[in-house]
């Protein structure tokens, strides 16, 4: 803190500007979460009189959240669906980026072409065909028709940015495990995934924010409200005009939060996730 | 010359790939074959297959091929045509506003001044968030009771609430707003990193030649940052073209289509009307839109790789 003021008195005068304007902006688009969370700490008759700090405070309405829009099914059920589909991506992108960095084999070049292609093509643009092949094979309104599509369209951009990663390992390190007796598979599992961890790392973050945000096809495949993930809870039970302004605030908070502490955690890997999956992408 | 040609062969055996390794390579690709195939390319087939039909969606025996029919009705929809145009607005407006908010604080935070480590972890809060929450706050924030109302009617400036999301001429332009909101630091840490990649060395003899700093910006950071500039635009302009979450939520299209864009038009065509044949067609609008600009992308792949 004092650091930092002796660097600010030292600095030219539009420096210094520059330095407020950036706290000050900074600050300015606080103001929605911030009005949010004072919302959400109101009592009802408060919610239209009050500008920012309420007179008394009532954090209850987090747990009248909680229960009324049923976070913890939410939750649930956006936890399996994302863990389920992100794993699975990570196991079959991985063994896929491998066999395209590491073994030729006939067609290798058509098939790294068509997923490339992959990488562009929108979910809007395949959900009449999906959501009418799901009713055919009776398994719409099914989580495991999700996570299956959540993983062909994680596909593209996972094996892009793994296969990268693993053209950098020297196949001479593969090359001595299997003199030494391992298989294909074994060296891939003992030798590549290891060094890979940071590519993993970032797939994996790219992923989980991916589909845990992931709206339209939760939305059109998903019927029954003990299934819903939480954009689709959000945008059908917190977000309706009749319910309560506190407990909407207080609904958004409640879903903000992990996703906010996470980064708080691992603030490093998530602006490498996000940006390296943008710019391979 | 038998035995040349049979000694040739031989050295060039080892460096052919044994045939049981071509399997192994094909075994590991498999699994990914199998739901890239069958859950994305297999659909986008089809919905170019239904794009030329007419159809409920309920019963198969009942598509009926329509050849180009689609189309020429989309010509004269007035509403694909709403819908077109305020996702192209939709789109530039978005890019335009995040361009140039990004590279700006992208550059006054490369000077490293107090403060800056807070700005970039406080614009980054809303970029983890799913739009749908995001369409949510905003909603009530610009609601006739929300702060922004409050706000304004405290100043003076209004004695009615402006209906932001009712206003046919501001829904869009609100949806926008939200967006921008949300993915800013998104654009300005990409330009960010780009910035890291511009050797220093340049800026100094500039400096020292006498360029001030806003010429250096000009002359230097600019020009290197082009296919940086490039990448981010396009990125831009494909996520503008699918959007659907934070329209659903905040105007669902309205009022009456007035925030209507490609995506919500084919949601409610597929999902309300049934309409899976026009659905399909309004589908490959959005597919044409992306692939015309992943075209461009494409072309400037090559100097996207050494960034990353």
């Amino acid at each position: 803190m004092i650091a930092t003021w002796q660097t600010w008195r030292r600095l030219s005068l539009p420096l210094k500007l520059a330095s407020l304007f950036l706290v000050v902006y900074g600050l300015l688009s606080l103001v929605p979460v911030l009005w949010v969370f004072s919302l959400s700490l109101r009592a009802g008759r408060e919610v239209f009189t009050t500008l920012f700090v309420p007179s008394s405070l009532h954090p209850e309405n987090y747990l009248v959240a909680w229960e009324r829009f049923g976070f913890a099914t939410l939750f649930r059920n956006s936890i399996l669906v994302t863990a389920a589909s992100v794993l699975l991506t990570l196991a079959v992108a991985s063994l896929a980026a491998y066999a395209f960095a590491r073994l030729r084999f006939r067609g290798a070049d058509v098939v790294f072409f068509a997923l490339l292609l992959g990488v562009m093509v929108p979910p809007a643009a395949a959900i009449v065909p999906l959501f009418v092949m799901f009713k055919g094979l009776a398994v719409f309104n099914n989580q495991g028709a999700l996570v299956a599509t959540y993983v062909a369209f994680g596909l593209p951009i996972a094996v892009l940015i793994l296969r990268g990663f693993f053209l950098t390992i020297p196949a001479e390190l593969v090359e001595a495990a299997k003199i030494d007796g391992c298989s294909e598979l074994g060296a891939f599992w003992r030798i590549v995934l290891p060094l890979s961890r940071p590519a993993l790392a970032t797939v994996t973050i790219f992923l989980c924010m991916s589909n845990w945000n992931e709206f339209l096809l939760a939305l059109v495949f998903l019927r029954d409200t003990e299934l819903y993930t939480l954009p689709v809870g959000i945008a059908q039970f917190v977000g309706q005009w009749d319910s309560p302004w506190e407990l909407v605030a207080a609904g958004v908070i409640i879903a903000a939060l992990p996703i906010w502490l996470l980064y708080l955690g691992l603030q490093e890997q998530f602006v490498k996730g996000l940006t390296a999956g943008a710019l391979k992408g | 010359m038998i035995t040349d040609s049979a000694n040739l062969r031989s050295l060039r055996q080892p460096l052919r790939r044994p045939p049981w390794r071509r399997l192994t390579g094909l075994l590991f690709v498999l699994p990914a074959l199998v739901f890239f195939a069958l859950l994305l390319l297999y659909p986008i087939l089809l919905t170019f297959y239904l794009a030329f039909t007419r159809w409920t969606g309920f019963d198969a025996s009942q598509i009926e091929f329509v050849g180009w029919a689609n189309f020429a009705e989309m010509l004269g929809d007035r509403v694909f045509w709403l819908s077109f145009w305020h996702t192209i607005g939709f789109v530039i407006g978005t890019t335009v506003l995040l361009n140039l908010l990004g590279l700006g604080f992208a550059l006054l935070v490369d000077l490293r001044l107090p403060g800056s480590g807070f700005f970039k972890a406080v614009l980054f809060l809303p970029v983890l968030l799913s739009p749908v929450l995001v369409g949510v706050m905003w909603s009530r924030m610009l609601d006739a009771f929300g702060i922004v109302n409050q706000l304004l009617k405290l100043a003076g400036l209004t004695k009615t609430p402006i209906l932001f999301l009712g206003d046919p001429q501001l829904s869009l332009a609100t949806v926008v707003l939200a967006t921008v909101w949300q993915y800013t630091a998104y654009d300005m840490l990409i330009y960010f990193a780009g910035l890291q990649a511009i050797p220093g060395v340049l800026l100094e003899a500039a400096a020292i030649d006498g360029a001030g700093p806003l010429t250096r910006v000009r002359r230097i950071t600019i020009p290197l940052l082009t296919p940086v500039i490039t990448v981010v635009l396009l990125l831009n302009f494909i996520g503008g073209f699918k959007v659907f979450d934070v329209v659903y939520v905040m105007t669902r299209g309205g009022p009456n289509h007035h925030s209507e864009v490609l995506a919500t038009y084919l949601y409610e065509q597929a999902f309300r009307f049934n309409a899976m044949g026009y659905a399909s067609a309004l589908a490959l609008v959005i597919v044409a839109l992306s692939f015309a600009v992943s075209y461009l992308r494409m072309r400037t792949a090559g100097s996207v790789e050494e960034l990353s």
